[in-house]
């Protein structure tokens, strides 16, 4: 045991003596340059945990050495600003959230950087599916037994801020089905937020599955809806649970029973499901020349992909450099969509 | 300057520090201003309490003083009237050296970051405001430098300022 | 869950602990946080998250028992900063200068640093008992804290103040009062507006605690100590001239155990409920400590109860903060939020299965953090004497080397300059504050707590409004109403008492 301490140590510190002859010709310019991996978190949160598991493996496969920059502040904007105005010669790059960065757009924020627009994307390391849950001691059970209830009162949901990616979900998703929402915003963190649904203070929480994941496990919350257009993990906690988007999806089926604009109802769904799936991606600034786009790219996919990461790696769901650019530029496409649901959203809570 | 003067001027930027939040809250959405005003204005009574005593007392009345006059028209002065001795021209050349220094250092780390500013600012008032031997200023300025180097930007990996 | 499998698990996990090679991960773990530790603002947590990479390929085992070490190892060293130099290395430790200074400034540094040294080690077993005695019940706390009950104990938090600052009430009102509008500043997550940040985008997330702390104190006293004509903080030039020991700051431990056992019970109880934090415990502690004792004067000027109380507290909470993390994955402060990522890429999600089917691995984690949290007051007691060295070394070599490291900590913090800039701002807003006696505490304790009251006052005015909250089944909220009432009739209660003893005399 004590010899896998040192070795494992040795191992990370010393990547980059070690293994020079992991560079391949298109990232010769890298090799022993000092890069900047700009991430949006204070230490130990969000993204920070991830990208210090990638860090190693990453600066082995580049030869270089990567110093994790912690830029937190102003909901992941600061360390998005840091990278975008940094200089495109490959020496800087960090991983940004797109949804809460479409979202800021939407509210009017104007020193939001736009994802489609001021990086060169260089892949995705995974992407986020909301569900809604409800407690396990909620009369709740499905997402009819929620829609009854809304035509006598609307249903409480748990937030953590107004302008997060779930209020955008929440207040979309209930246009959508004809839903009357009340919501209660401010509370630290998802795990409190999903704490008053269990407690039985509120109804709903709406927040990325892998975050509840294991309070679904558990069975503290159950979840009623996914919105996705396919079942966002292979979980038997997840059957039966309709997803939201797609031909077949509850959007298009309450807009029939409705009788509204079904393929309208598909649309604004399916828009709805590209800004929230947008996901975590990793960018450089913007203009990167082509050749060192392509060698970081590269680098970070086979990263991704690698069974080096162990089980720690299996929640990624990594997307090569212009698969998760495409994805980036249809959810930026689609964000206008959704501004009129969260313009209402924010009034209703500005009262 | 005077004790009573900087006092005065100390709980009047308090006072205008709580001016300038009522008067932003103005533009808040009634949710987003409800706190705000419900700290703010009670603290701007209790503030401009504190202004009329601080200026009573640096106009040095004494209670007799207040009793036996009429209205305004006779104000006694009293001891606390800024009276100035030597000891307190030396406390307040110290005090300009020390917000002096302290200026330095902050212009120090700002123009030539944590690794190049903290270090000489280190120095310098170990040299010259200290009055230490060569031997230990560099010793405890290259001390710091080598804690933030080897510590924090190689080993702990913070890029520093 | 039953008592017996629960003491079986406790078991077996104290035997893993303590078996060879198994005990290097936490005495290492330990060693390296008091190290960085020791530095203000990194507090470990920076480690820790260094340190994830690094464990990836480990066992399980050996990732709680390094973990563990490392959650205690980081919190005793702030206390000694506070201490010796007035200044906090973490939050916590802001509470402990209070007295814990002053106790330095009369040569008593060793007495304090003895004292603390104890109290820290006690403290945090009191906490881990207590968690051991909750693992079958930790669903039930956790939940039994929603936001009615969190807003009254953040308000029996500021209400502390009104009993922890004699004299000057009225100024400690204002300065309560310009706290809490500085907890203010920022981004208002119920409504996305952005409130007194005069658009700077540095401000988005308010306030920073750290940066206003060590300017307020830690800057503030080395302009301070400058003008003070002081030749040394302890005003004497000999370690021989020092007064105290170490021993006799142990014993105090002892002495006053009442004291100590309440606040490591406020400590743990404040641990447990999430998002809290050390500093409330902390300085929660001292205020009950001098609500509850009849002769207070000394308090603020070297009363070493005023050190046992937030260091009791401090560390007992270390046990309590465990429980959200592995009931829920909730996490109570910066170091428990990399111990869950740790534990979450290591696959040991926190929650029912970790609490039921992993539960030996629990207490590996429980035991590694008693281990590291005694290991670091014994190590603190071996450097007292010359730690207490520093406080006979002249005030000017020691000024700007305090200034440094207050400037680190502002920066390594959250690695903005902005956070040094707003030091600076706090260092001399401060110094003038103590010059023309403001308090700073109120104003400390009410930037610390003053987002929770505002967003927990919303919550609760909020879930009332839409009728979720059924008040007459919430019983800890007639508790925590009582300490307010308490705590709001004691300063009349020694207003009259003392309008009665002039009255007579």
């Amino acid at each position: 045991m004590l010899g896998r301490l040192v070795a494992a140590g040795a191992g990370a510190v010393t990547g980059v003596g070690a293994c020079a002859r992991l560079v391949t010709g298109e990232c010769a310019d890298l090799a022993g340059a000092r890069i900047r991996w700009v991430v949006p978190n204070a230490p130990g949160g969000g993204y920070d945990a991830e990208t210090r598991l990638l860090e190693p493996y990453l600066e082995r496969r580049l030869g270089a050495e990567i110093v994790i920059d912690n830029q937190p502040g102003a909901g992941g904007i600061t360390g998005a600003r840091a990278i975008a105005s940094a200089r495109p010669d490959g020496r800087t790059l960090g991983t940004i959230g797109v949804p809460g960065l479409l979202v800021a757009t939407m509210l009017g924020n104007t020193d939001a950087p736009d994802p489609s627009r001021d990086f060169t994307v260089l892949g995705r390391i995974s992407r986020s599916w909301h569900v809604w849950a409800v407690g396990l001691k909620s009369p709740l059970r499905s997402i009819d037994d929620v829609i009854a209830r809304s035509a006598t009162r609307p249903v409480a949901f748990a937030i953590n801020e107004a302008g997060s990616a779930s209020l955008v979900g929440i207040a979309e998703t209930a246009a959508l089905l004809g839903i009357g929402v009340d919501l209660v915003a401010g509370f630290t963190g998802t795990r409190s937020a999903c704490l008053a649904a269990i407690r039985g203070d509120v109804d709903l929480v709406c927040f990325n599955y892998d975050t509840i994941r294991d309070l679904i496990a558990s069975g503290d919350l159950l979840p009623l809806l996914q919105v996705s257009t396919a079942p966002v993990a292979p979980d038997k906690v997840l059957e039966g649970v309709p997803v939201l988007g797609g031909a077949r999806g509850l959007a298009t089926a309450r807009a029939k029973a409705r009788n509204t604009d079904a393929e309208r109802a598909r649309a604004a769904a399916n828009a709805l499901i590209h800004v929230i799936g947008s996901g975590r991606i990793v960018v450089a600034p913007a203009h990167l020349p082509p050749a060192v786009a392509q060698c970081l790219s590269s680098a970070l996919y086979a990263t991704l992909t690698s069974a080096e990461l162990g089980p720690a790696g299996r929640d990624f769901d990594a997307a090569t450099g212009p698969a998760a650019a495409a994805e980036v530029q249809a959810a930026a496409l689609d964000a206008p969509q959704l501004v009129p649901a969260v313009r209402e959203a924010m009034r209703a809570l500005r009262q | 300057m005077t004790d009573w003067i900087e006092r005065l001027i100390v709980t009047a930027l308090l006072l205008a520090l709580v001016v300038v939040v009522v008067a932003m809250s103005a533009g808040l959405s009634p949710v987003a201003r409800w706190m705000p005003l419900v700290v703010a204005l009670p603290t701007l009574g209790l503030l401009c309490l504190e202004v009329v005593a601080d200026a009573a007392r640096a106009g040095g009345m004494s209670r007799v003083a207040v009793v036996n006059t009429r209205g305004l028209s006779r104000i006694v002065e009293g001891a606390n009237r800024g009276r100035r001795d030597s000891s307190d021209d030396g406390r307040r050349k110290d005090e300009r050296q020390a917000l002096i220094w302290l200026a330095l250092a902050i212009a120090a780390v700002l123009t030539l970051g944590m690794l190049g500013g903290l270090p000489l600012y280190l120095l310098l008032y170990l040299r010259l405001r200290a009055r230490q031997r060569w031997t230990v200023a560099l010793g405890l300025a290259g001390g710091l430098l080598l804690v933030m180097y080897a510590g924090l930007d190689r080993l702990l990996r913070i890029p520093l300022y | 869950m039953m008592p017996g499998p629960t003491l079986h698990a406790a078991w077996e996990g104290l035997l893993l602990v303590l078996s060879w090679p198994n005990i290097v991960y936490p005495i290492a773990g330990t060693l390296l946080a008091m190290v960085v530790a020791f530095l203000p603002g990194i507090s470990g947590v920076t480690l820790m998250a260094l340190a994830v990479p690094f464990t990836l390929t480990w066992e399980p085992l050996p990732v709680m028992l390094t973990f563990g070490g490392m959650v205690g190892g980081a919190t005793f060293m702030g206390s000694i900063t506070a201490i010796l130099f007035n200044v906090p290395g973490t939050g916590p430790s802001a509470a402990t200068l209070i007295d814990g200074h002053p106790m330095a400034e009369e040569g008593r540094a060793r007495t304090a640093i003895g004292c603390a040294a104890m109290a820290s080690a006690m403290g945090s077993s009191v906490g881990i008992f207590v968690l051991i005695a909750l693992v079958p019940l930790m669903t039930v706390a956790i939940l039994a804290f929603g936001p009615p009950e969190l807003l009254l104990l953040l308000l029996w938090g500021l209400t502390t103040i009104a009993v922890i600052t004699r004299g000057a009430v009225t100024r400690a009102a204002i300065a309560t009062g310009i706290g809490l509008l500085l907890a203010l500043v920022g981004h208002d997550a119920r409504t996305a507006e952005e409130r007194f940040t005069f658009g700077a985008l540095y401000l988005w997330d308010g306030i920073g605690l750290v940066p206003a702390m060590l300017g307020l104190f830690s800057i503030a006293e080395t302009l301070s100590l400058s003008v003070s004509g002081r030749e040394t903080i302890s005003g004497r030039h000999h370690v021989e001239q020092l007064a105290g020991s170490v021993w006799e700051g142990v014993r105090a431990v002892f002495t006053h155990f009442g004291l100590f056992l309440r606040s490591a019970l406020v400590g743990t109880v404040i641990g447990i409920i999430p998002g809290v934090g050390g500093t409330v415990a902390s300085f929660l502690a001292y205020g009950q400590a001098v609500q509850t004792s009849r002769d207070r004067e000394k308090f603020g000027h070297g009363d070493i109860r005023g050190v046992i109380a937030p260091e009791a507290a401090h560390d007992a909470k270390d046990g309590g903060a465990l429980v959200p993390v592995l009931a829920f994955g909730i996490p109570g402060s910066e170091g428990t939020a990399v111990l869950m990522a740790a534990l979450v890429l290591h696959g040991l999600a926190p929650g029912r299965e970790l609490m039921t089917e992993r539960l030996p691995l629990v207490f590996v984690l429980i035991w590694s953090l008693f281990l590291s949290n005694w290991m670091t007051s014994i190590v603190g007691l071996l450097l007292v004497k010359p730690l207490a060295r520093l406080t006979t070394l002249r005030v000017q070599t020691l000024v700007p080397v305090i200034l440094s490291l207050a400037v680190m900590g502002a920066y390594t913090h959250a690695q903005r300059i902005g956070d040094v800039v707003l030091a600076f701002v706090f260092g001399v807003a401060g110094y003038y504050m103590k010059k023309h006696g403001w308090p700073r505490i109120p104003l400390v304790v009410a930037l610390l707590l003053g987002a929770g009251v505002e967003r927990n006052l919303h919550i609760t005015a909020r879930l009332f409004e839409l009728g979720r909250l059924d008040l007459a089944a919430r019983p800890i909220l007639f508790v925590l109403a009582l300490l307010i009432a308490v705590n709001l009739a004691l300063p009349w209660r020694q207003a009259s008492k003392r309008a009665g003893a002039e009255g007579t005399s």
